[in-house]
């Protein structure tokens, strides 16, 4: 009875194994907003995703989408000549949805990401933060964003964020504390899906009053399904003029505590 | 042992055939593949036989209860037990499997683990020509394949199977460590209570009935599945303060208010529409064989209790009648699953060799195309 139990065992450490994504180079960015609404759909919003290489020599790069508009789409190849300037096409699930870009190579790429409105072509696009990979909070690490504005001038929302590597740890388990100037107004323990997660409404979300200024702040507190975190988590947070329609990414601040 | 190596083999065979089924029906027209809400970092990665109700337990297994419903129409996953996420989210922790390949395998080992428990209750109780046709015909069903899938269909068997026949061999605390278990599984095994009951006064002899004894020995027998669904109940009020949270989940799914009460007048309106309408035989074909599904066995489990079979015709009765809560039949395929007397009451057909291979021949074909159409995303079941 006890030999039948070895080719179970063995199964089941064989389906839980995994190779380990291996990166094809040191350098490691992480775009962590992408958005695309497709034409006719009533929505605006598209993202150019620009790619150089100012060395000189070629430079393989890989891109993640992450989620991407279809299976086959999660990855983007391309080798970039000497000075080359090219554009990651933007291939990702379309809106309400927003996805993340992860970018591989082997030496440093110039990489500008802007959210433009097709249209309102006298709006500034909105610039999207190009992070190092090393940027994302790890497991015990803090992250705070403070400003959301919700009243007669601002919306603002968040969104919790992740590269394409990170699907088999997620969905991770969060803290998350709300405050008001000093004062506290939640914490609360949740998971999070392991897509990016718009929190369009916070004060509707969270069951608090509007037009209250809030902070936030979000602890990782690890992978979920008790895996290995590979690279980790962003929150990133945008404030929306109303009368323009001008966003603004608002600055997300890490604090590390898994050092 | 010998005697549990036909049941374990056949079960092993069928589960190659039911996988191969599925995966090359993943691979056949996947531009047929229907909607459905399920996030692309699941979706991806979830196996063929993990869809629809599936999402509800790798989503507990993955993050647990989420907060209580607040509206109508607002669905949780209170509605589902935890005993089956609980052993897959131990398995995903232990090995770092994927969680929907940890639900087929928790589903797979209980399944394997029911055959030899089916052939035993078969033989007990109908006899050892029964056993082979009563496998047979439990596995080739058409709705079968949920043993297979990220469900509690096969678990909740296992457990209710072990309850019932370590009832008949006088072992009593396995039967209500099983029907403890069961309890917590599925709403189906709260419907042990009744059934152990009156199999236990019918194990007892009729003699005995007289003495208080056989009727304590028989309540004694009925409460661990109330005991295991009160445990989920506690459960809740603990951690959410509200221990029939289950129930109030159950009645927020509807996209309507209703009570149970009104299942049964929501169904017989759906029913009566599809026939005067036509849609019977033109909508839906798996919807119209939920209905044919419901009343075979309704008409199983009185012939159960016309052969005086009492305690299993009425549990095969209580477990085909629940589906009538619902306020719809279309889950009927799947709810007759832990309903094995009526298993075992149809294989008699065997007899008739034929109309026997009409059946099994039928419920094959039917069972490559339940599964077509489930993997598809086309049919919840």
């Amino acid at each position: 009875m006890k030999s039948a139990l070895v080719p179970l065992v063995l199964f089941l450490l064989l389906t839980g194994c995994q190779r380990e994504h291996q990166p094809i180079g040191d350098y490691q960015y992480f775009i962590p907003a992408v958005v695309r609404s497709p034409r006719g759909s009533g929505l605006e919003w598209k993202t150019r995703v620009v790619l150089s290489n100012p060395s000189g020599s070629e430079v393989p790069v890989r891109a993640y989408r992450w989620p991407p508009a279809h299976r086959t789409l999660e990855t983007f190849d391309v080798t970039l000549a000497s000075g080359q300037t090219t554009s990651i096409p933007s291939l990702v699930a379309p809106l309400p949805a927003v996805s993340s870009l992860y970018v591989e190579s082997k030496q440093p790429v110039g990489l500008e990401v802007l959210v433009e409105s097709r249209r309102k072509s006298d709006l500034a696009p909105l610039r999207v933060p190009v992070l190092h990979i090393q940027d994302l909070a790890r497991p015990g690490d803090t992250l705070r964003i403070e400003g959301l504005l919700n009243d007669d001038h601002y919306r603002s929302h968040y969104c919790f964020t992740m590269p394409w590597t990170e699907k088999d740890g997620v969905p991770y388990l969060i803290r998350l504390v709300m405050t008001t100037g000093k004062r506290h107004l939640l914490t609360e323990t949740k998971t999070i899906p392991g897509v990016p997660l718009v929190v369009a409404d916070p004060w509707q979300a969270h069951g608090l009053p509007p037009g209250m200024p809030l902070d936030l702040e979000v602890t990782l507190l690890g992978s979920n399904r008790g895996r290995k975190v590979v690279h980790g988590l962003w929150v990133y947070g945008i404030r929306q003029d109303k009368a323009t329609g001008q966003s603004e990414f608002l600055q997300t601040r890490v604090e590390r505590g898994s050092r | 042992m010998r005697r549990f190596r036909y049941p374990i083999l056949l079960g092993l065979g069928w589960l190659v055939w039911i996988w191969a089924v599925a995966l090359i029906s993943e691979q056949v027209w996947p531009w047929m593949m229907g909607p459905h809400n399920w996030s692309y970092d699941v979706s991806r990665r979830a196996t063929a036989l993990t869809r629809w109700d599936s999402g509800w337990y790798v989503a507990i297994v993955e993050s647990g209860y989420q907060n209580p419903p607040t509206r109508v129409a607002e669905q949780t996953n209170h509605a589902f037990f935890p005993l089956y996420p609980l052993i897959v989210r131990a398995i995903v922790k232990a090995t770092k499997m994927e969680t929907s390949v940890a639900g087929n395998i928790v589903s797979a080992l209980a399944l394997l683990g029911t055959l030899p428990l089916l052939a035993q209750f078969t033989r007990r109780n109908f006899g050892e020509d029964e056993v082979k046709p009563a496998l047979w015909l439990f596995l080739l069903f058409p709705t079968s394949f949920f043993f297979a899938s990220v469900y509690t269909e096969s678990l909740v068997l296992f457990l209710s199977l072990l309850a019932v026949v370590a009832l008949q061999e006088k072992k009593p605390v396995v039967s209500a460590a099983g029907a403890y278990l069961a309890g917590l599984t599925r709403i189906s095994g709260i419907l042990l209570a009744p059934y152990l009951f009156l199999l236990s006064l019918e194990e007892s002899g009729r003699d005995e009935l007289k003495k208080p004894r056989t009727w304590i020995k028989a309540l004694v027998a009925a409460l661990p599945p109330l005991a295991g669904f009160g445990t989920f109940c506690l459960y809740y009020w603990k951690r959410f303060g509200d221990p029939f949270l289950f129930f109030t989940a159950q009645h927020n799914w509807a996209d309507a208010p209703k009570t149970v009460w009104d299942g049964p007048r929501l169904i017989w309106e759906a029913v009566v529409t599809d026939i005067t309408t036509g849609r019977i035989l033109t909508k839906s074909p798996a919807r119209t064989l939920e209905g044919f599904f419901f009343v075979l066995f309704i008409g199983l489990s009185l012939y159960l209790i016309v052969k005086k079979r009492f305690s299993h015709g009425a549990y095969s009765g209580m477990t085909t009648g629940i589906i009538l809560a619902s306020g719809t039949l279309e889950s009927t395929g799947r709810y007759v699953l832990p309903a094995f007397p009526a298993f075992v009451a149809l294989s008699r057909l065997h007899t008739r060799p034929i109309l026997w291979a009409l059946i099994l021949t039928g419920c094959a074909a039917a069972q490559v195309f339940y599964v077509f159409v489930f993997v598809h995303w086309l049919w919840a079941g």
